[in-house]
């Protein structure tokens, strides 16, 4: 379904038909279409933002200054733009920005585009998503790709689609795997000199995480990396013959028991970051499966990881493992972000991760060696701390749930209460930096969860040896935690506590000012140095997305979606009661400065 | 990540369905249909056939009770969550957060005082059939299998993230995690076990008993089975402020019973009728 207006469907048709007559005669004028070199200068050129993480390096920092410390004051909504619809779930979108149009995607794979300056709309996509879709936690989309006159983004059931920039029309679609196997698409894909890099989405007991690279003009297949070990990956020629690529690993489930590599998980579902520097893609690796770690002793390679992959080869360079036979899906996704930094008048070539974990890594990104490891969730307790020599966690005793096969008369096991929960010390929400104050953003979250083993469940009709699990915040007055980290010592440098778990982005501005939203509906800015929060507004629902920034015609504008939703809410327990009143939405703000 | 498993169904996708929700005996009756939950890719309890009929004991059983109540039946197919918490919410007492509304009962729910004391919302009755977990092998392998240690130098194979999966896994220090062979569906794995790629198959008795051929030598094992629930009672569920459906679909299971419907169905699915009476609680 593809609508240009809010009417009709015959009004539809029929601008669609004066639409299409239009573009036949006046072949694109404005628009000559994005380029690799745009996408690489994305962060130095304010006029637009062409990709997911305002740069490939997701640093999500914008050299516009604006609206700063002094004037943010005066930062008043420009517009608001309506999902609309009764499909009014979270959204976790980033906006992209190009030729004065926003692009945004919505809950429920939707695409909408809109005029930059005025906030109305200029067409919107609704994907048709088929019955039995088994996608995770809510119906988000995290955002899109720009590449010559497309964008391109991944639906609930796995497709990719190409539209055209100007109409909304189908370019292109491929299916990025099969969604009656139990995979989804959410993430933002990212574009490297010409390929669309994507990862996958599932949890099903099955799926095997990895990374694709694609034409981006076409859609069809170059290379295909799985994730782990023992797997095989295969490059695609232009006749589409398919070629052996070498394996994952060393060897055939080297760090697995018996055939369960076969079917290992890793779901690369949050995409991925790419630094120019080193030539090098990092995307991060989910869980392990089976859930029980009981059941798959070992380090199960290369899940709840870091790898660095060559874009051209589809290679793995490196690998860093941060929850080695994860026993808490704590999951390992979260964002790489490549960063440079001095010590003893030596650049170095870093990159940092706010795992799930709870831990802070700092990594050299040439290498995946690591420089340096903190908490970033002072209560974390599931470790003592990183070893530096090797890189492994010091897990501290009695911190994993017990075997549920060695439950004496069907008892529930022994329980344990660890923090973080498995939402994470930080979820799916993208951390920012800037380079003017040398930290990073990371919106986290203080909670811990009792697990335990569970021999009396059921699944499928069927008795089952699973697991129980509540969340439960640790602190009375707040669970979400925004935190300035300076990534040279550790040392958080300041933070800003909410009620609410955040489940947002971050925005950094070389005005010296931090956006980020709230579940309890607002957008706000603090100063970068110090945390002072200098501003607010109430968009009406929760935001979960991701803000951004550009200049158009002299004016710096912030964008932001609004829409309550993602995976806390549905959850129980004692952290519901603090987000049981928050009120469902979808919609798109656009702040500038009141004109005095 | 652990997930809540959900699905979006047709009603959904086109936004078209009004509110269906679980309803009082009379409203089914002036309805005429009894919306009944079964899980998807169930066989031989719920399944699609080759000629994409949906069959089972369960559809059997549903469509009996049905007729009992005298209304007909129509089926909510139910992908299976991580845990059937999940499905109960899902499919009996609140409905998917996405829409599609409830059923007026579920079938094959494990009738279980902790269970039931876990999930208040519902109604658990009926029980009508003693259900399994057990392994299963071939003579000619194995000729005896006084331990499952015996397993060592076979293989077994079991469903991808089933009980008989986590148990072989695990027990025992995980001595037989090398002897386990994954398949993505319990069919695949008695596939595998008439072909003679695996030496024994574990998984539920009814899923063996109807899926391997008559002439199939195969020989369930007496071997304990430390720290498994074997055996487990299923019935039916419905909402519990529903009390006047859950007494008219308890008697209408009895009277299965009785005249001997329960074990026509599960015969013809050749599998053994297990009644639910046979087991110690």
């Amino acid at each position: 379904m593809n609508h240009y207006f809010k009417s009709t469907p015959l009004k539809a048709q029929i601008a669609s038909i004066l639409m299409a007559c239009a573009l036949s005669s006046t072949p694109t004028v404005f628009a000559k279409g994005v380029t690799d070199a745009d996408i690489q200068n994305d962060t130095t050129t304010p006029g637009d933002v062409v990709s997911y993480g305002m740069g490939l390096r997701a640093q999500r920092h914008s050299p516009l200054d604006k609206i700063n410390k002094d004037t943010v004051k005066h930062l008043v909504p420009a517009w608001a733009f309506s999902y609309g619809d009764e499909k009014q779930r979270g959204q976790e979108a980033q906006p992209l920005v190009y030729n004065g149009k926003i692009f945004v995607t919505a809950s429920y794979s939707r695409m909408f585009a809109v005029d930059a300056k005025t906030g109305q709309e200029l067409w919107q996509y609704d994907h048709r998503l088929p019955d039995g879709i088994l996608p995770c936690c809510d119906v988000v989309n995290r955002g899109a790709a720009l590449y010559d006159n497309l964008v391109i983004f991944g639906t609930l059931d796995a497709q990719l689609v190409a539209l055209d920039q100007d109409t909304g029309k189908v370019v292109w679609k491929e299916k990025a795997d099969d969604y009656k196997a139990g995979y989804s698409y959410t993430a933002a894909p990212i574009i490297v000199n010409g390929k669309v890099i994507t990862g996958v989405a599932g949890g099903e007991f099955g799926i095997v995480g990895r990374v694709d690279a694609r034409d981006a003009k076409t859609g069809k297949l170059v290379w295909t990396r799985p994730v782990i070990e023992g797997h095989m990956g295969y490059m695609v020629d232009k006749d589409g013959n398919k070629k052996d690529n070498g394996m994952t690993g060393d060897a055939i489930g080297k760090t697995w028991p018996g055939d369960m590599w076969k079917y290992g998980g890793g779901a690369t579902w949050l995409g991925g970051t790419y630094d120019a520097d080193t030539n090098l893609l990092f995307f991060g690796t989910g869980n392990p499966a089976p859930w029980n770690s009981h059941t798959r002793p070992g380090d199960n390679l290369y899940t709840a990881s870091t790898l660095a992959i060559n874009p051209d080869t589809g290679k793995i360079v490196w690998h860093y493992q941060t929850s080695p036979n994860d026993s808490w899906d704590f999951d390992g996704v979260n964002e790489f972000i490549p960063f440079d930094f001095e010590k003893d008048g030596k650049t170095i070539k870093a990159g940092a991760k706010a795992d799930r974990n709870g831990f802070f890594y700092v990594l050299d990104r040439t290498n995946g060696k690591l420089l340096s490891a903190s908490k970033f969730l002072p209560d974390l307790n599931w470790a003592e701390g990183i070893d530096l020599k090797t890189g492994r966690p010091i897990e501290k005793a009695g911190m994993r749930p017990g075997n549920p096969s060695d439950a004496k008369d069907g008892k529930k096991g022994t329980s344990a209460f660890t923090i973080p929960s498995f939402l994470g010390g930080k979820n799916w929400m993208p951390m920012a930096y800037s380079p003017d104050t040398g930290y990073f953003y990371v919106p986290s979250n203080d909670w811990g969860m009792d697990i335990w083993n569970e021999p009396v469940t059921y699944k499928k009709g069927a008795a089952y040896l699973g697991a129980g699990f509540t969340i439960k915040p640790i602190h009375d007055d707040h669970i979400g935690v925004l935190r300035a980290i300076d990534p040279t010592n550790g040392k958080i440098v300041w933070e800003q506590k909410n009620v609410a778990p955040l489940w947002g982005g971050v925005l950094s501005t070389a005005g010296g000012l931090v956006f980020t939203g709230t579940p309890e509906g607002y957008l706000k800015a603090f100063d970068a140095k110090t945390g002072e929060e200098l501003w607010k507004f109430q968009t009406g629902s929760g935001v979960v997305g991701v803000p951004v920034t550009w200049e158009q015609d002299g004016e710096q504008f912030v964008a932001v979606p609004s829409g309550w939703g993602g995976a806390v809410p549905l959850w129980g327990g004692d952290v519901a009661k603090k987000i049981n009143h928050l009120n469902q939405g979808g919609s798109l703000w656009v702040f500038k400065l009141h004109a005095n | 990540m652990i997930k809540p498993q959900w699905v979006i169904g047709a009603c959904v996708g086109l936004l078209l369905c009004g509110n269906i929700a679980a309803e009082g005996l009379e409203k089914i009756k002036e309805k005429g249909a009894l919306r009944v939950a079964l899980y998807k890719d169930f066989p031989p309890y719920s399944f699609v056939d080759a000629e994409q009929k949906t069959r089972g004991i369960d559809v059997d059983i549903a469509r009996a009770l049905a007729a009992k109540l005298g209304v007909s039946m129509n089926q909510m197919p139910v992908t299976a969550g991580e845990s059937m918490v999940d499905d109960l919410r899902n499919s009996v007492w609140k409905g998917h957060y996405l829409g599609g509304g409830v059923a007026d009962v579920m079938l094959h729910v494990p009738v279980d005082a902790r269970f039931a004391e876990d999930n208040p919302k519902v109604k658990i009755f009926a029980p009508y059939f003693q259900e399994q977990v057990t392994l299963a092998y071939n003579p000619k392998r194995i000729p005896n299998l006084p331990s499952l240690q015996v397993l060592l130098d076979h293989k077994v194979g079991v469903e991808l993230d089933s009980v008989a999966s986590v148990f072989l896994t695990s027990t025992m220090q995980g001595l037989l995690r090398n002897s386990v062979k994954h398949y993505p569906k319990f069919t695949d794995a008695l596939v595998a076990f008439q072909k003679g790629e695996v030496s024994a198959v574990m998984g539920q008795r009814g899923q063996i008993e109807s899926g391997l051929a008559k002439d199939q030598p195969v020989i369930y094992s007496e071997s304990p089975m430390p720290g498994l629930i074997q055996k487990w009672t299923v019935g039916l569920a419905v909402k519990a402020d529903n009390p006047v459906l859950a007494t008219e679909l308890e008697q209408a299971m009895k009277a299965l019973q009785k005249d001997g419907t329960l074990a026509k169905i599960f015969a013809e699915y050749h599998v053994n009728y297990a009644a639910a009476e046979e087991v110690k609680h």
